[in-house]
């Protein structure tokens, strides 16, 4: 019987060679953050010890975290953005964890098992977890939580597939699926997956506002409207990952998430006010924090990239000699230092070589448009705009080729807007920026007003990355996140099979592709990856361990435990 | 007196209803989708539609207001549509702050505007009057933002003397005092610019009446001409200059509770609109309306104070 179920069952290291080294492209989805490899400042990924620092950390104190965004709800299945997904980290945890060889690691499970297809998952919680309010996480906690998460959280598609979630046991849950999910652990490792008390929500009159109870490092204290959010060391926690040096408690009293609304006064909160450290700081501002004599900064390639998605369904971006004439107009690196103060890297897939699965810059170089205006212009001849000379801008059929630009508001996004538009008049085509508030701009790009607009989406895999900006059943126009309203079958299908397929070769073969054609059909065009950054006071101790794991930003809230004042 | 006041506020009532049907058309019809903000630009159209399902806004902008106008009969304001909470709770939490900061920057408005401006009058083309004329020019061109970023950087930062942003609690402790300081004189002194060109003028027009020669002939001191005889008179457009500062006092202080991290009404406006958050925005607007109309109706009081010939029977 063991050795059938040894047949039938795969263990689960061996899944995770299976899935591991080439990921098959799963997605923390939602998160805003992503992966990329230490630069000068964060330390050797290949270490597990993280007691860099710590031998001198004493134990208390309230570590403040400032933020230049605030949290509108902390309910965990109803959350969505960053600065909430930050504070729920300390009070929440997710099955899984992204351990140091960027694999997904079970963390609250003592084990658990998949079948061959896929489609069914078994994991067994690990006994004595408890949530903050003395009660034990079991079972019937754990399907409550994903149920409830399912029905309300805005990111519930990462669950949905899921036929059912039963509890087989006290500490036994199973989850079975129509069709292989082999993903699922990856999911498992975002942090709103995690699990909230049901007492605590069933007793709270407006829970997420006055109150969230979790298993994670730190519990609820309060929250200061407008001001801040603070959490207090949660004692009895001794369950962190073993890739952690400190298994918890977690070293500081309490941490307190500060809203600095504006930039500058964040930055001076930093360098010489109450802010211990900060991932928020402006990325044409981090030459102030590193000549500050208080405090420091950390920096990193990141997976976030910038581009412009180009609307193929609107004359003229619906011709790919426009779109690549696009494509070879833009030089990424004048864009680079205007936009981003030199904090980024020029990328020419939409997908950056350090994410999982991402094509490598010679590949994607070879495939791309790089930089090159005369080609420009010679696309453009040949898909039928010309000129009499060279600056004005082109024609065709005597209408002139005047692209309706949008930018978000956000300085960055407004920036790089600001310098490809001239830079896409140098080849003849007229594109008329207009900066838009939230509201008016999706509301514009949902209407398919836009030719080109400015735009960055997140991910550490490859398929996270391409999935929700490119996929025909996510265009703008049906309310997704497919702004160049781009509808390819094949690319479809590509994901579609990145996505399932049990074959990890054949999941990573799939992804290769769908890359490859995006490159093929130019439906953005890809200009820069984000650097990520966090600047913090000298006399902070850990920041060494905190840093270690090479997707810090990500994974910072156990390293955190670390890290003391 | 207390007929005129009860008429008033009675007048007030169609006036506010104006006021809200007038925001809520421009919220409902300005572009955007409140559940596509709260999730951002990358958030998958099944969670766009299901937060929209939660938020209400299946049913015709007109139900909305409506029920939400039903509600202020019943003196609630309804619910954020981003967080679920009370709008009555939130703006009572928002509405101390603002108001700290509000009489502050007025309080220092007045103990700087009054004294340089009869200071001026009276002294005419005197070295005080052009230093004083001087500094109300300086405030008067300086952006309010740009002067909070100058003081917080040199109370603050280099100097350290202040706190450099958040407001310190409890209340009424020097802690917290310390964090008013720089936010009332960034939002104060920008006023205290213009009332004391204000009070100059009008200072220096009543100076000149045969009243003021009459009381000056007939061998009264020339403290108490200045402060009993012409003061008094020459507060009307003062104080109507005033009256008018109060509201943009409340609604305009947006920028400075932004650097100073301060947790005000402004904030919580801006973040609303937006965010589309329809009745927190309508809700703040109601306040906002009836501070603008108790600012008129206290300043109509106050010229009966300060001028007995204006009756209101």
């Amino acid at each position: 019987m063991a050795n059938d179920d040894e047949e039938r069952r795969i263990s689960r290291r061996r899944y995770l060679e299976t899935i591991g080294v080439t990921g098959g492209g799963a997605a923390l989805a939602g998160c805003t953050s992503g992966p990329g490899t230490p630069t000068e400042g964060s330390t050797d990924s290949d270490s597990t010890d993280g007691t860099d620092g710590g031998s001198e950390m004493s134990s208390g104190g309230t570590f403040v975290v400032g933020s230049s965004s605030k949290a509108s709800t902390l309910d965990l299945q109803k959350a969505t953005r960053r600065p909430e997904q930050t504070i729920l980290s300390a009070i929440h945890e997710p099955m899984f964890r992204i351990n140091m060889d960027l694999e997904p690691e079970a963390h609250l499970a003592s084990d658990w098992t998949v079948n061959e297809d896929a489609t069914e998952f078994v994991f067994t919680l690990e006994e004595g977890i408890m949530f903050h309010n003395g009660e034990e996480l079991t079972a019937a906690d754990v399907v409550w939580s994903w149920e409830r998460f399912v029905e309300n959280s805005p990111q519930s598609y990462l669950l949905a597939p899921a036929d059912s979630f039963e509890a087989t046991g006290d500490y036994e849950v199973t989850v079975s699926f129509s069709d292989p999910y082999p993903l699922l652990p990856r999911y498992l490792t975002n942090p709103l997956t995690g699990f909230t008390s049901r007492t605590a929500v069933e007793e709270a009159e407006n829970y997420g506002q006055d109150i969230a109870v979790g298993t994670g490092p730190y519990k609820w204290e309060s929250w200061e409207r407008g001001t801040a959010v603070t959490v207090s060391r949660f004692e009895e926690y001794d369950w962190a990952p073993d890739f952690v040096d400190n298994q918890g408690p977690g070293m500081p009293e309490e941490f307190r998430f500060e809203h600095h609304p504006e930039a500058t006064t964040l930055l001076n909160e930093l360098t010489d006010g109450g802010v211990h450290g900060s991932s928020y700081i402006t990325l044409t501002d981090t030459d102030e924090v590193e000549s500050s004599n208080n405090a420091s900064l950390v920096r990193k390639e990141y997976t976030r990239p910038g581009y412009l998605a180009i609307n193929t369904q609107k004359a003229p971006t619906d011709n790919v000699q426009v779109r690549r004439a696009i494509n070879h107009a833009v030089n990424k690196q004048p864009v680079i230092e205007a936009a981003l103060g030199g904090e980024g890297y020029p990328i020419w897939s939409i997908v950056p070589p350090i994410a999982v699965n991402g094509l490598s810059e010679e590949r994607a170089k070879e495939l791309g448009e790089q930089y090159n205006q005369q080609r420009a212009r010679e696309l453009l001849e040949q898909a039928g705009w010309t000129n009499s000379s060279q600056g004005e801008t082109r024609t065709k059929d005597g209408e002139e080729l005047t692209l309706t630009f949008y930018a978000f508001t956000i300085p960055r996004y407004a920036q790089i807007g600001e310098v490809v538009a001239p830079m896409l008049g140098q080849v003849g085509i007229n594109a008329e920026l207009e900066v838009l508030e939230a509201g008016t701009l999706y509301n514009n790009l949902e209407s398919g007003n836009h030719h080109i607009t400015t735009m960055a989406y997140g991910g550490n895999w490859a398929v996270n990355a391409t999935e929700p900006i490119l996929l025909g059943e996510n265009t703008a126009t049906e309310g997704g996140t497919n702004y160049s309203l781009w509808e390819n079958d094949e690319f479809d299908e590509l994901i579609n099979q990145a996505k399932t397929s049990p074959d990890q070769e054949t999941r990573q073969e799939a992804i290769t592709q769908a890359q490859e054609l995006i490159l093929e059909e130019a439906p953005v065009t890809p200009i820069c990856a984000f650097n990520k950054v966090y600047g913090y006071k000298n006399d902070i101790n850990g920041m060494d361990a905190w840093t270690e794991h090479p997707w810090w930003p990500d994974q910072e809230w156990m390293n955190r435990l670390e890290l003391g004042l | 007196m207390l007929k005129y006041i009860a008429r008033r506020l009675l007048v007030t009532i169609p006036v506010l209803i104006g006021v809200t049907i007038a925001i809520s058309l421009i919220v409902y019809l300005a572009p955007g989708n409140p559940a596509r903000i709260a999730l951002g630009m990358n958030a998958q159209p099944e969670a766009v539609r299901e937060l929209e399902r939660q938020m209400g806004l299946n049913q015709p902008p007109w139900i909305r207001y409506l029920e939400w106008l039903w509600g202020v009969v019943n003196l609630e304001l309804g619910e954020s549509v981003r967080t679920g909470r009370p709008v009555t709770a939130m703006i009572a939490r928002r509405l101390p702050p603002t108001l700290e900061l509000a009489v502050g920057s007025m309080f220092l408005t007045l103990i700087i505007a009054l004294p340089l401006g009869v200071i001026s009058a009276v002294r005419q083309y005197s070295w005080v009057d052009t230093t004083s004329m001087l500094f109300a020019i300086f405030w008067l061109s300086m952006p309010s933002f740009w002067l909070a970023l100058i003081l917080l950087l040199l109370f603050s930062v280099q100097w350290n003397m202040f706190p450099i942003s958040g407001r310190g609690t409890p209340v009424l402790t020097m802690t917290w005092l310390s964090s008013l300081i720089l936010p009332a004189v960034a939002t104060g002194t920008r006023r205290a610019g213009l009332l004391t060109r204000m009070t100059r003028s009008s200072m220096l027009e009543i100076l000149n009446e045969d009243y003021i020669r009459t009381a000056r002939g007939k061998g009264i001191g020339e403290r108490a001409v200045i402060y009993t005889h012409a003061m008094k008179n020459a507060m009307i457009p003062i104080i109507t200059l005033i009256g008018l500062q109060i509201p943009f006092i409340f609604s305009g202080s947006v920028i400075i509770e932004t650097v100073f991290s301060w947790p005000g009404m402004g904030r919580l406006l801006v973040n609303s609109v937006l965010q589309r958050d329809y009745p927190i925005v309508q809700g703040l607007v109601l306040v906002y309306a009836v501070i603008v109309v108790l600012s008129n109706l206290f300043v109509d009081i106050m010229y009966g104070y300060f001028d007995p010939r204006i009756e209101y029977e």
